[in-house]
């Protein structure tokens, strides 16, 4: 109600000023809380941000450099490029998807928008991933991967990500405050969507139907978009912006449609 | 501490690498090479080109290298990509010398006729960039099977393939100019793909496997042994093949040739099948999960007037039926008279409240009963028997509040008091009727709300004066104030886990009334906790803000606190306004009504 009252009275530019930047303060500190939450009863603690996913990386290549080598191009990096927007986007939607639920306490109090708590657990999904970068850079020098600079355009092909992921991400908070079996369902979901993704095969490999079904995932275009700016130095097509633009416009979209009408709804379950 | 991280990283990394050198035998001797074709065998249409694939591979840079091939002049017409050819021999030379470690040959070959044809690596002469003759492991030899082409397939086929040609060549003349490309590519052939996505000039990798291992003669004898399959496929998606026994080989021919027997389809109907079951599984599971969602809403819609508890029943309604207009904004009071004329006079003597609970309604469902599990579930809702019963948590209460009072609201568990407190706290919306408040001057104080126990008292200090709303700013200036005041000053850096309730709700206290902004202060139990002094302190606080122009909105069930401190008192009880007025005479009616109770 005060919200309503709030946004007839117009307001002045300092103010909102100072709303944005509390906004700010709130994502911020929530998301310092889950990062620090992760590794907070291990002894190297934030290191294993990066150390985690550089150990995890160095595997992968051993085991898609010696028992699956044969079959693309600079195999490694393929399966990490895809691997590393696969769990960005994984990560994000699974960590939103208990955002409200885990925030139960916060949520009765918090004055801002309740979006705030989906927003930091997708930003926390966001730091994560630099950090994940970090080894991604490292490992990308390691197979002498050429820098282009098409590989400037990898921010933008994030900020697609992290929209479609935000807005699947509010369909998913909702949804579980409601149907917590949800939670399950969409592993098993997740599942598929990453066995449909394209992370370890070529695509043309596929069945022309299977291939339709992956070319229509928004996921893939994700991944393919990155592949071609990262190991092939090519400005991806204009087709696939355009994909990854009404996917991520799309969804991000209906995600807050959908998360203004129930709102009240959530709040009262909570 | 990153830095040595990094320098741990390479040291794995090159540990990593020597791994993999160690385990790739081609490494570790000297000079070999080998001739291979991409594929094991290949299948091919009457009249259709078709690719095929040569590398030339060694494990140190090749220079010099001159193969000779033959190929079946009976029934394949050779179209392209060879250096030299012999056409009355069938005889295609391949002869150059490159800068990288592998060459690709990409050939065309036309079938003429129907029936089995072969191409061979002949013979072989590969040097390495000192001159020095390679040893050679593999000659490639593949058979070809011709089949001419049917009458469904032959349209998508052809339509496959003529783009085919033309970016295969195009690919091939990349492959040989650019070295970068080449390289890799020939570093690492590529195996048989198994699916007609080959058949795209993309594809072009997948279409060759190359012969390895001597299993090369094996296989060129008999190729469409399943067994033997497997090994040329790197491809981990096409593993559950394996399984297929069988079926193995259908896949292989089908992207290349349709006109075997009817069998030759089915392998890939099955793997499509698998995937489309397992999609429907999937899809029934979550139609069925939605429909009893739904089913349940639909019941607890439909039963909930039926089977309502006799007490939700016994709620009177009032004459006025406010149900359907409850988000009129005119107070109204009509069946309360008495309570109308003491809010006039506050009024008066009060100004404009700045709490007006207004005709608030707030309407749960309970589900009544219990299914056990799914079974149990379905039984119950094929019987009609899942009911829900409407609860009414606030009936129909209307109270104002105004500058500077302190107000208490008494009443049993679940009648209500911390709902009310939700609604005007803005965290939920009434069902019915209409709460006016300035959110944004409400503070709401609840016990061990909103602490996260793994993170320190200082941690959380921050985050929750972050969402309370205070700025960054406002906090780092007021930290000393709030732990001091809160006495937790040795423990600031200590996890919230291992403080005990009492620290906790300092801790909230000490934030919660940091600043000037609570100018509403709702405190649901929090002044019956912590030890005396505590109490005291915090009252003083209070007393010290309701001093400042703030108002308190307090929740207790000790009547001490209530008879102490407030100036008024509200008692609901099962969802109705029972009272409001003086807190002694409040307090005494609760207490006369409870032994009836």
């Amino acid at each position: 109600m005060g919200h309503k009252r709030k946004r007839r009275r117009p307001k002045s530019f300092l103010k909102r000023k100072e709303e944005v930047k509390q906004y700010l303060f709130v994502i911020n500190e929530l998301t310092a809380r889950e990062i620090k939450r992760k590794y907070a009863r291990s002894s190297l603690g934030i290191i294993w941000s990066v150390l985690n996913p550089l150990l995890n990386m160095v595997v992968m290549s051993l085991i898609f450099s010696t028992m699956f080598k044969r079959s693309i191009e600079n195999f490694p990096i393929y399966f990490l490029t895809g691997q590393i927007f696969w769990s960005l986007f994984s990560g994000a939607t699974n960590s939103a998807m208990t955002a409200l639920v885990d925030n139960k306490g916060l949520l009765v109090r918090a004055k801002l928008p309740k979006q705030t708590f989906i927003l930091s657990r997708i930003y926390t999904s966001l730091v994560n991933f630099g950090y994940t970068c970090i080894a991604y850079v490292m490992m990308l020098a390691v197979f002498r991967i050429k820098p282009s600079w098409t590989m400037a355009l990898l921010p933008l092909d994030i900020l697609f990500g992290l929209a479609f992921s935000m807005g699947i991400g509010y369909l998913l908070a909702v949804a579980y405050v409601f149907f917590a079996d949800i939670k399950y369902l969409y592993s098993v979901l997740l599942t598929l969507w990453m066995y449909l993704s394209a992370i370890f095969y070529p695509v043309s490999g596929l069945s022309e139907g299977m291939r339709g079904v992956i070319e229509c995932n928004p996921v893939y275009a994700m991944i393919t978009f990155a592949r071609e700016c990262v190991m092939y130095g090519q400005f991806p097509e204009p087709a696939l912006w355009l994909e990854l633009c009404a996917w991520s416009l799309g969804s991000l979209g209906v995600g807050i449609i959908v998360f203004k009408l129930k709102e009240n709804q959530v709040m009262q379950k909570i | 501490m990153r830095k040595m991280n990094g320098y741990r990283k390479r040291k794995i990394l090159a540990a990593a690498m020597a791994c993999m050198m160690a385990l790739n035998p081609l490494h570790a001797l000297a000079a070999e090479a080998s001739v291979t074709f991409g594929s094991n065998w290949y299948n091919g249409e009457e009249g259709v080109a078709f690719p095929v694939g040569v590398y030339i591979s060694g494990d140190t840079e090749i220079g010099e290298y001159h193969v000779t091939m033959k190929y079946d002049r009976q029934c394949l017409e050779y179209v392209s990509g060879a250096d030299g050819v012999d056409e009355e021999n069938g005889i295609l030379t391949l002869t150059g010398s490159p800068r990288d470690e592998g060459i690709k040959y990409w050939l065309q070959f036309r079938p003429i006729v129907e029936g089995e044809g072969s191409l061979a690596i002949t013979s072989a002469d590969v040097r390495t960039k000192e001159g020095e003759e390679c040893t050679l492991t593999v000659l490639g030899t593949a058979p070809v099977y011709i089949g001419i082409s049917s009458q469904e397939e032959d349209g998508q086929e052809e339509e496959n393939q003529l783009p085919e040609e033309n970016e295969g060549e195009g690919q091939q003349g990349q492959d040989l100019a650019g070295p970068g490309d080449g390289e890799a590519d020939a570093q690492e052939p590529f195996n048989a793909g198994v699916e007609d996505g080959r058949e795209d000039g993309e594809a072009i990798p997948e279409n060759e496997a190359p012969m390895q291992e001597g299993e090369v003669e094996a296989r060129s004898q008999e190729p469409l042994v399943p067994g033997d399959v497997e090994a040329g496929w790197g491809d981990e998606n096409l593993a559950p093949k394996e399984e297929a026994g069988q079926q193995e080989k259908n896949p292989l021919q089908e992207g290349e040739e349709n006109t075997q027997a009817g069998n030759v389809q089915k392998k890939p109907v099955y793997y499509n099948t698998y995937l489309i079951l397992a999609l429907a599984a999937l899809a029934l599971v979550v139609v069925v999960e939605l429909l009893l969602f739904g089913l349940r809403k639909f019941l607890a819609k439909d039963n909930t007037e039926e089977k309502a508890l006799d007490g939700d029943k016994a709620l009177p309604v009032s004459p006025s039926g406010e149900n359907e207009d409850g988000e009129l904004l005119i107070y109204d009071l009509e069946n309360e008279p008495d309570s109308l004329l003491q809010e006039e006079k506050l009024e008066r003597e009060l100004g404009s409240p700045v709490i007006r609970v207004n005709d608030v309604t707030m309407e749960f469902h309970l589900s009544s009963s219990n299914p056990s599990g799914l079974k149990d579930y379905f039984i119950q809702m094929a019987k009609r028997q899942i009911t829900y019963r409407k609860l009414y948590a606030l009936y129909h209460v209307s109270f104002n509040v105004y500058r500077g009072e302190v107000v208490g609201i008494i009443g049993t568990n679940g009648s209500g008091k911390s709902t009310l407190l939700k609604i005007v706290s803005g965290a939920i919306k009434p069902t019915e009727g209409k709460v006016e408040v300035n959110r944004r001057k409400v503070q709401l104080l609840t016990l061990g709300t909103g602490f996260d126990g793994e993170l320190t008292a200082r941690e959380n200090v921050y985050l929750n004066g972050s969402i309370i709303g205070y700025s960054k700013k406002f906090l780092d200036e007021h930290y000393e104030d709030i732990v001091k005041f809160a006495e937790l000053q040795d423990f600031m850096e200590e996890k919230v886990k291992n403080f005990s309730s009492g620290m906790v709700s300092r801790l909230g206290f000490a934030i919660a009334t940091a600043g000037a902004a609570a100018e509403i202060l709702i405190l649901d139990e929090v002044l019956s906790v912590g030890d005396e002094f505590f109490r005291k302190k915090s009252l003083k606080r209070i007393k010290e803000m309701i001093h400042g122009g703030s108002t308190v909105l307090l929740v207790s069930h000790g009547m001490g606190t209530i008879l102490e401190h407030c100036t008024r008192c509200v008692w609901i009880e099962k969802g109705r306004l029972r009272m409001t007025g003086d807190p002694k005479e409040v307090c005494r009616a609760y207490q006369g009504m409870q032994p009836e109770g």
